[in-house]
C-alpha cells in the first residue's frame, strides 16, 4: 500500500494523505481505509549509535532519515535526535512490537523508552488534551503453572459518563497498572465525522495515531514527548555523576520480591537487569549486577514498598524508568520515580 | 557497645552509609544535617591545612567537618580538625555567595554507643537509637535538628558501597558475584583495580592506599581461585597484568543460566531455572477498528 518514499518531505506528505483519506473514508463508510500511523521511540545510547545503524543497515533517504523493511512492513527511522530515535510505521501494533524487539531492542545500547503512568498523564495535561480513556493489561508472566492469568481491557471514555461508570473506571485504574492512555481534542459534535486529534500512548514507548487533522499538532506532540523524556534521563545522569547518589522508586503496594529475583537472577525479560543478591537485611535486600542495555554496573536496594537505585558514574539512566515501569506491570501496580524529593517523569 | 553488625567490614559499610545519609533525604526519612540545610557534602575533600576529613558538609552559611570512626579512642585525634577549613578547590565545588563560617567543633560520626564526650568535638551516633552529643555548635538550626533527631528508622541506600578493605573473603563473595555478571558483559579485559572500584563505588578515594591494596589482594586471590576452580571454563586470569576476562554468550538465555548456576554453586545457592519471560508478549491490541467512541 505504501508508495515509494524518496525523502523526509515525501514521507510527511504520506502521513498527511493517509490521515485525510482515513477521515474521509470513515465519514462515508464508518471504517478505515488505511492502517493507522504508529510511532515508536527507542533510546540509543550515544557510544552505540553507529553500531546500531550498521546492524540494522537501513536505507538512508535524507539527512537523519532512514527506511527499512521487516516482514514486508515499512519502518521509517528519524534519528535527528541522536539519543531518542523515532520510528514510524503502518504495521499492525503486534507485528511492529515484535519487529522492534527482534531487530532493535535486542541490540546492545538500544532500549525502548518507558513511560510511567504519571509521565503519560503529564503529556496529556501539558498538551491540553482531553482524557479519552485508558487500557489495562495484566499477564502473570512469573507463574510457572498453566494456564497463566491474563486480563486486558480498554476503557474508552466518551464526552461524558455516569456516576456508576465512573466507579468502574476508578476501580480498574486502582487495580491494574495502566498500559496505555488515550487523549485528544474533538471539536465536532457529529459522531459520524472524525475531526480533531485522537492518540493512544502506550507505556512501552509507542503511540497510535487514531486520527489527526493537523500534522503540525502531531509533530509538536512527538517533539514534546521525545524532548521531555530525554531531559529527564539527562538530568538524572548529570546529578548522579556528581556525588554518591540514588534514585528512589516508590511502589503503590508491596512489591513481589520473589518475582523480582526471578526476573533479575538470569537477566531475562524487559527488565534487562542481571543481578546478584549480595545482602539480605531484615527490611531490605541489596542487589548488584549489570544493566544489559549498556553493560553498566548498577545496584538496587529493594524494600517492601520502595527501592533505591544507584549506578556507576556516567551510567545510562534509562534504567530508572525501565525498572519503575516494568515493576509496575509485573511486580506491583504503580510506581513513582523520585530524585532528591522530586518526582521525575511526572 | 557497637552497632549490631557482626563483622568489622559490615560495621564499617553500615557506618559509612548512615554517615552519608545524615546529609541526605529519602521519601521515608531525612538526615538531621540535610534538614538543617546541609544539602551538599564532599567525601575526602582536602582542607587548607592539608588534612582529609571524611566528610565536609555545606549549608548556605556554614561548613562542617566530620570524621567517621568505629574506634572509641578516635576522639583523641579529633583535635586536629578543630581549625580545619575546606581548600579553595573544595569550596569552588560548592560555591556560595558569602564566605561560610565553621559550624563549630568537628563531628565524630560513630556507631559506638555511650562514648564519653571529651571537650573539643561533637559526637553523632548513627545506630538506633541515634543520638547526638553536642560540644559546641554555632549553627542554631543544626543544633536543634541534632537534638531532636532520633535516628534512622529505615535502612539507608547502599550509595554504591558494597565492601570495604576490612571485608573478609567470605563477605566479598556475594558482591563479587554481581561484579562477575557485569564483567561477563564487558568485551574487554577487566582489571583487579576496576573490581575494587566497583566494590568501593564513589567512596573509592575515601579509603587509604594500603586498605585498597589489601582489598585488591583479596579480590586477586578470589579471582585466581575461580579461574582454576568453579569458573575455570569461563574465566581466564592474566597474572602479569592483573586482569581477567569471562567468556559467556550473554545473548543466549541458556548460557546466562549455566553461568548464573555456576556462580550459585560457588555461593552454595540452589540452582535456578529459566522461566518463560524472555518471550513475554504483552501485546497491545490494535485500535484500527476501534474508533467509534464519540
Amino acid at each position: 500500500m505504501v508508495r515509494k518514499i524518496k525523502d523526509r518531505k515525501e514521507f510527511f506528505s504520506l502521513l498527511q494523505s493517509v490521515s485525510e483519506s482515513n477521515r474521509n473514508y470513515y465519514s462515508k463508510y464508518g471504517n478505515w481505509n488505511f492502517p493507522q500511523i504508529k510511532v515508536f521511540w527507542i533510546e540509543v545510547n550515544e557510544p552505540f549509535f553507529q553500531n546500531v545503524i550498521n546492524s540494522i543497515n537501513p536505507k538512508l533517504l535524507s539527512k537523519d532519515f532512514y527506511e527499512c523493511v521487516f516482514d514486508e512492513d515499512f519502518y521509517w527511522i528519524d534519528t535527528s535526535e541522536k539519543r531518542i530515535w523515532q520510528i514510524f510505521t503502518f504495521a499492525k501494533t503486534n507485528n511492529a512490537n515484535r519487529t522492534i524487539r527482534n531487530n532493535f531492542t535486542n541490540l546492545k545500547g538500544v532500549d525502548r523508552i518507558w513511560l510511567t503512568e504519571t509521565f503519560m498523564k503529564k503529556i496529556q495535561k501539558e498538551m491540553n488534551y482531553t482524557n479519552r480513556g485508558f487500557g489495562i493489561h495484566f499477564k502473570d508472566i512469573l507463574s510457572i503453572e498453566e494456564p497463566k492469568s491474563d486480563f486486558s481491557a480498554k476503557l474508552w471514555i466518551g464526552k461524558s459518563y455516569t456516576a456508576s461508570q465512573e466507579k468502574l473506571l476508578k476501580v480498574a485504574n486502582e487495580t491494574f497498572a495502566v498500559s496505555s492512555i488515550r487523549f485528544g481534542i474533538n471539536p465536532s459534535q457529529d459522531s459520524s465525522s472524525l475531526s480533531g486529534k485522537l492518540y493512544e500512548l502506550y507505556f512501552r514507548g509507542h503511540m497510535t495515531v487514531t486520527t489527526c487533522d493537523d500534522l503540525e499538532d502531531l509533530f509538536t506532540l512527538l517533539k514534546f514527548i521525545r524532548t521531555t523524556y530525554k531531559n529527564e534521563i539527562g538530568m538524572l545522569e548529570k546529578e548522579c555523576s556528581k556525588k554518591p547518589n540514588f534514585i528512589e522508586i516508590q511502589f503503590s503496594e508491596s512489591i513481589n520480591s520473589d518475582g523480582f529475583e526471578l526476573m533479575t537472577k538470569l537477566g531475562q525479560g524487559d527488565m534487562k537487569l542481571w543481578l546478584q543478591s549480595y545482602k539480605k537485611e531484615s527490611d531490605i535486600s541489596r542487589y548488584c549486577g549489570v544493566d544489559l542495555h549498556t553493560g553498566d554496573f548498577i545496584q538496587i536496594d529493594l524494600a517492601d514498598d520502595y527501592s533505591y537505585l544507584a549506578a556507576e558514574k556516567n551510567a545510562c539512566m534509562n534504567v530508572a524508568p525501565r525498572f519503575g515501569t516494568v515493576a509496575s506491570r509485573y511486580l506491583t501496580s504503580n510506581s513513582k520515580i523520585i530524585f532528591d524529593g522530586v518526582e521525575m517523569f511526572a | 557497645m557497637p552497632s549490631p553488625s557482626v563483622s568489622i567490614g559490615e560495621r564499617r559499610i553500615q557506618l559509612w552509609r548512615r554517615a552519608i545519609f545524615l546529609f541526605d533525604k529519602s521519601e521515608k526519612m531525612e538526615g538531621p544535617f540535610h534538614e538543617a540545610g546541609y544539602n551538599d557534602y564532599w567525601c575526602e575533600g582536602r582542607s587548607q591545612e592539608k588534612l582529609t576529613p571524611d566528610i565536609f558538609g555545606f549549608s548556605d552559611d556554614f561548613f562542617c567537618v566530620c570524621d567517621i570512626s568505629m574506634s572509641p579512642q578516635k576522639g583523641d585525634n579529633m583535635g586536629k580538625y578543630k581549625k580545619c577549613t575546606p581548600s579553595e578547590y573544595t569550596k569552588a565545588l560548592f560555591p556560595s555567595e558569602k564566605e561560610r563560617n565553621p559550624t563549630g567543633s568537628p563531628f565524630l560520626i560513630t556507631d559506638e554507643m555511650g562514648i564519653q564526650l571529651t571537650p573539643g568535638y561533637n559526637v553523632v551516633q548513627v545506630f538506633q537509637p541515634g543520638e547526638a552529643t553536642i560540644d559546641q555548635i554555632n549553627d542554631s538550626i543544626l543544633e536543634e535538628k541534632l537534638t531532636q533527631w532520633q535516628g534512622f528508622f529505615f535502612p539507608p541506600p547502599s550509595y554504591s558501597l558494597l565492601a570495604v578493605p576490612e571485608s573478609t573473603l567470605d563477605e566479598l563473595k556475594f558482591p563479587l558475584a554481581g561484579i562477575l555478571k557485569w564483567a561477563a558483559v564487558q568485551s574487554e579485559w577487566v582489571s583487579i583495580n576496576e573490581v575494587a572500584e566497583k566494590l568501593l563505588g564513589n567512596l573509592y578515594s575515601s579509603f587509604s592506599k594500603k586498605g585498597i591494596a589489601n582489598l585488591r589482594k583479596n579480590i586477586e586471590t578470589t579471582i585466581k581461585d575461580l579461574s582454576k576452580g568453579h569458573l575455570k571454563e569461563y574465566l581466564t586470569y592474566n597474572n602479569e597484568n592483573k586482569t581477567f576476562r569471562l567468556e559467556v554468550d550473554v545473548s543466549n538465555a541458556q548460557s546466562k543460566k549455566a553461568f548464573s548456576n555456576r556462580i550459585n554453586s560457588w555461593l552454595q545457592i540452589t540452582p535456578i531455572e529459566i522461566f518463560d519471560i524472555d518471550n513475554e508478549t504483552e501485546e497491545d491490541e490494535d485500535t484500527d477498528s476501534d474508533i467509534n467512541d464519540d
